[in-house]
């Protein structure tokens, strides 16, 4: 005698009483309205939801990553003007010198 | 999902537990119907038929230990005089089903339910600790308890 296997034998699951089901669906029809599902739990209400996060969030993923490339040109073009702005110094001051030399050479020669 | 099929799905489930733990014919079907009347309340917050058989088990067994609880304050029929349900006979040895179901019936409340849902429900440790709220090891011990005060009340007739 296993009395494991004879207790399953003997629990076995009953049959409800005749009518059982009819009974319970009246008293629940008798019962006021369910409230209804909030929205945010349901299905398709729920995948709306998700789709309108997500495409928040590349929106404003995409307007930052233009906001930044616009920051980058500017520093480009900045520091392009400042490279040409010291370049242009430069030469202006060599001609100068060159220029300065030469008035040198003539004063001398007379 | 309809509430009308979750009732037919699951009626035995939850009047076994409620019958098996009350032993009480008219108890049970008011406990079981009081069950599917919260599972109509809420069903607002059921997802699927799995979770609706999950939410009904867990009601039906609280459910029955609060009605175990009341009934330590009423005067109760002796189980030997108490009707039996309508349950199946197939194969086995009736009188000896007939005797365990009596003395499931007399165990403490915390072992019986234990009981109903080992070799009623045929739950896995994990579902009966997270229905009971007990620990793993409580839950095996409280059980061999039950093995044991079922075996000695078998007058040794039903060795492992």
């Amino acid at each position: 005698m296993n009395l494991e296997s004879d207790l399953r034998k003997a629990m076995r699951r009953p049959e409800p009483p005749e009518g059982f089901a009819e009974r319970v669906l009246a008293r629940a029809a008798a019962l006021p309205d369910t409230p209804a599902r909030p929205w945010w739990r349901r299905g398709r209400s729920r995948l709306v939801a998700v789709a309108a996060c997500a495409a928040l969030v590349v929106a404003m993923a995409g307007a930052g990553y233009r906001q930044w490339q616009g920051e980058r040109a500017r520093r480009k073009t900045l520091l392009a003007l400042a490279v040409a702005g010291g370049e242009w110094r430069t030469a202006q001051l060599r001609v100068r010198h060159i220029l300065a030399a030469r008035v040198g050479e003539r004063m001398e020669n007379r | 999902m309809q509430f009308g099929e979750l009732v037919r799905d699951n009626q035995s489930m939850v009047y076994g537990v409620a019958w098996h733990c009350l032993h009480d014919r008219w108890v049970a079907e008011e406990v079981a119907q009081e069950v599917f009347l919260e599972l109509h309340r809420h069903m607002g917050s059921i997802e699927s038929p799995a979770h609706a058989r999950n939410w009904l088990r867990r009601m039906a067994v609280h459910r029955s230990i609060d009605e175990m609880r009341r009934w330590r304050h009423r005067p109760r029929v002796a189980l030997e005089r108490a009707p039996e349900p309508e349950a199946p006979v197939a194969g086995g040895d009736p009188m000896l089903e007939d005797r365990l179901r009596r003395l499931v019936a007399a165990l403490p409340r915390k072992l019986r339910v234990l009981v109903v849902l080992r070799f009623q429900e045929e739950l896995e440790w994990s579902e009966i600790c997270e229905t009971l709220g007990l620990a793993p090891g409580t839950a095996r011990s409280r059980l061999q308890r039950a093995l044991g005060m079922l075996r000695g009340k078998l007058g040794g007739e039903a060795k492992p």
